[in-house]
């Protein structure tokens, strides 16, 4: 049911406006930002307008304050024209950019919380057709909870120490940022960086992917002898990956049902029951030498570990935004049209404990407002834990109602039409 | 920074001539484009056209033997055979000229013998190319920025270049030292390339006419065997992705519209004619002998746009999933076009290069 009407974006963009208006003063300033691009989405609208330059932060707030959009954002690029059309815009560099969103992962709480909606009658529904109006323009609707939000914080610390231990980034150079949605993103302003190209980004991108990886160079290969192969302590994925190995073969050892699973999947029934004691044998350092009896099972045995613990230690990212010289990413600091929260940087320390469904509702409580909601799963904002609701009137804090709205779940409940 | 041992740098001077310390050498000469018009310089002009001579009928295969010995006339000749390939004002000639300079030096740097080349390399690496790099332990001798490791490994085609397969440590990227002159070869060829792109269009003195236009012809018939119909070499000869492509067509399998692109687009370019290029789709289920010639005619360039497709690069087949073993099999080529250029060039091709030099000279 997509905005709802008139009435809710003057609603939702007053609350924008007054939350800019009122003591919002020290935004995120991306560097150099007077040669990069800005764009902004109005409440409602769906074209963006773009190709905008700003000079200094004061004309950002001045946007942010006179215009008060849904969405903001900023190049990740900087350019000698950064308002000129884009073949003219004369690219200079861009930020490293990386965009992690709940949407790619799969977590388990997906199919409790994601639902279907009839854009015309407002039915939660579950198949191709709405079964009270009969219609089949339906929107599925993505739902975010805590689970959601924790494995996208997992999938950012890796890519914290990636860039921090493997690419040797300082924090000083990092801007995390919570998506004001399901996710972070992270930009690495370095000027070694700034110049690289597509070619080039891809690189990091499969390196942070572990996608196109061949095993065998790094050392892990068939018939290797004992002291052979990765070590605990090696850099990059030689560590990574026989750190995660031996966890794998703990685990295993403890009878860990994903770990048999995952691992039976791959070899089979037999395979896995003769892992179940290399662990011991691993305590010192890694035996890629004793992974099972014959050396056809050890072959598969260590292609499989590795697999496994590739896939367990990459980190999920978006890996077009990075290749992306000219995207166009959020701006950090500014409201996130599609929920009311804030797109808060974090500082790279506060990673670990920072929660964003507290620290970015930026909207207030006042005024409680009376909404009419379609349906909305049990969700929580700052210490509050609100609904289920289903085809129900409720009087929600301004930053829960406006949620609900933004959304595309609900829309105010004393609408004159 | 590193101090650097002057009998080294005296010895890479003579060897090296790009070098900024040669740079300034020569122009402490005092030497004018127009002094090589004296007939007492005539064997330096000689040299400088024999040398660009060289790079546009080798390319990277060069004749070995050459250009090992260090010589006064290596070094004066040096900025005027750049001259002369800025004045044939043709980006291959760049390439090409470019390419052959570095394989030389990457080959004088393999025979600097024993700790010596270490020095060598970081001092290419960090004075001529600007990029940051130090020594390490063995296995690996160096370790390299990650930005600039990129910049240098990005268009080596083998799997062991990629990032995701190397050791990466706190900014840094290890590499042994075979791989570090492969990397400082690579980026030479830049410098050279960028050197040549900086000095523009050069207008061609009336001393030097004669060589331009020799060097001019030689480039044009270089062109022409590169773009003219290449001997046809059987299947066997052909990228094991395309062998792959071929088998799949053959045998009816289903293949992607990218695939069919590809294998077509290869076939045309080896000079098979549409009608044998169309033949191959025959056992695809859905064939109809009209959409097939048309589609074929069409990659041709005989149809529609009239631009003749290229035929992918490896990149690109990889990207599509048709690249077979990641490219072990092919010796870092970049293209389908080039494995198949050097089978050919493995199977005769050198008859036809020592035909081309006897005619040029
Ligand atoms: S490396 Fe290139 S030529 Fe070789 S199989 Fe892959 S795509 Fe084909
Ligand atoms: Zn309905
Ligand atoms: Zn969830």
């Amino acid at each position: 049911m997509g905005f709802g009407g008139q009435a809710e974006v003057a609603y939702v963009q007053s609350l924008f406006r007054a939350y800019y208006q009122k003591g919002y003063s020290n935004p995120y300033i991306p560097p150099q930002m007077e040669r990069r691009e800005y764009g902004y989405m109005l409440f409602g609208q769906r074209t963006m307008v773009r190709h905008l330059s700003l000079k200094d932060p004061s004309q950002l707030l001045d946007l942010l304050k006179n215009v008060a959009p849904a969405h903001v954002y900023r190049s990740a690029a900087i350019y000698h024209y950064p308002s000129a059309p884009m073949e003219e815009k004369g690219w200079i560099g861009a930020d490293l950019i990386f965009d992690i969103d709940a949407d790619h992962l799969e977590t388990p709480c997906k199919a409790s919380h994601d639902f279907r909606l009839c854009t015309s009658c407002g039915l939660r529904v579950s198949s191709d057709r709405c079964s009270g109006c009969g219609s089949d323009q339906l929107e599925d609707v993505k739902w975010v909870c805590d689970i959601c939000l924790e494995g996208a914080r997992a999938e950012l610390i890796k890519l914290l120490e990636f860039m921090e231990v493997d690419l040797g980034i300082r924090r000083e150079s990092m801007v995390v940022s919570f998506s004001g949605n399901r996710g972070y993103h992270l930009a690495v302003y370095d000027e070694r960086f700034l110049g690289l190209g597509r070619e080039e980004r891809q690189e990091i991108v499969e390196y942070l992917t572990g996608a196109n990886m061949d095993p065998s160079l790094h050392g892990l290969e068939a018939g290797l002898e004992p002291g052979e192969g990765p070590d605990y302590s090696d850099h990059g994925w030689r560590g990574r990956i026989a750190r995660q190995s031996y966890t794998i073969l703990s685990r295993l050892a403890r009878g860990d049902e994903k770990t048999v699973k995952a691992l039976e999947g791959l070899l089979g029934h037999r395979i896995v029951q003769s892992l179940k004691t290399s662990e011991d044998f691993w305590r010192e350092r890694p035996r890629w030498d004793l992974l099972g009896g014959r050396a056809e099972t050890r072959a598969k045995a260590l292609k499989a570990l590795v697999a496994l613990s590739v896939e367990s230690e990459k980190t999920h990212i978006d890996t077009v935004v990075t290749t992306d010289i000219h995207r166009l990413l959020r701006m950090a600091d500014t409201l996130n049209g599609k929920t009311g929260l804030k797109a808060s940087t974090i500082p790279v320390e506060r990673v670990e404990e920072y929660d964003p469904l507290r620290e970015a509702v930026a909207i207030p409580a006042h005024p409680e407002t009376r909404i009419r909601i379609a349906y909305a799963p049990r969700f929580r904002l700052g210490e509050e834990e609100y609904g289920p609701y289903s085809d129900e009137e409720a009087k929600l804090p301004a930053f829960a109602a406006s949620y609900l709205i933004c959304r595309g779940v609900a829309r105010l409940a004393e609408r004159r039409r | 920074m590193t101090s650097y041992d002057p009998y080294l740098l005296e010895t890479m001077m003579s060897q090296l001539p790009f070098l900024r310390q040669v740079r300034e050498y020569v122009r402490s000469l005092g030497l004018q484009l127009s002094d090589f018009a004296d007939p007492s310089m005539s064997r330096f002009t000689e040299a400088a056209a024999r040398r660009v001579e060289e790079a546009l009928i080798y390319g990277v295969r060069q004749p070995s033997g050459r250009g090992l010995q260090p010589s006064e006339e290596e070094v004066i000749s040096y900025p005027l055979a750049m001259a002369l390939v800025a004045m044939l004002s043709s980006p291959k000639a760049v390439r090409r000229f470019a390419a052959s300079e570095a394989e030389r030096y990457g080959r004088i740097l393999s025979t600097i013998a024993g700790e010596r080349i270490r020095d060598v390399l970081l001092y290419l690496a960090g004075e001529v190319l600007g990029v940051e790099a130090q020594a390490e332990k063995p296995p690996y001798e160096f370790r390299v920025a990650v930005p600039q490791y990129l910049r240098l490994a990005v268009g080596l085609n083998e799997p062991r270049w990629k990032l995701v397969n190397r050791m990466v440590h706190r900014g840094y990227v290890y590499v042994t030292r075979p791989e570090m002159i492969t990397l400082v070869k690579n980026g030479l060829e830049h410098h050279i390339r960028r050197r040549l792109e900086e000095m523009g269009r050069v207008d061609v003195p009336q001393f030097l006419e004669p060589y331009v236009e020799r060097l001019k012809k030689i480039l044009e018939k270089m062109e022409w065997r590169r773009t003219g119909p290449l001997s046809r070499l059987g299947p066997e000869s052909w990228p094991p992705c395309m062998q792959a492509l071929r088998a799949r067509l053959l045998a009816g399998e289903p293949v992607s519209h990218f695939g069919n692109f590809s294998a077509a687009s290869f076939m045309l370019r080896i000079g098979m004619t549409v009608e044998e290029v169309v033949e191959m789709y025959s056992q695809r289920g859905d064939f109809d002998p009209r959409i097939a010639r048309y589609q074929v005619e069409h990659i041709a360039g005989l149809k529609g746009s009239r631009t003749r497709y290229s035929v992918p690069r490896c990149s690109t087949m990889q990207t599509h999933g048709l690249c077979i073993e990641n490219g072990r099999l092919c010796g870092g080529v970049r293209s389908p076009m080039e494995y198949y250029r050097r089978m050919a060039a493995a199977k005769g091709g050198r008859n036809i290069d020592r035909k081309a030099s006897q005619e040029s000279g």
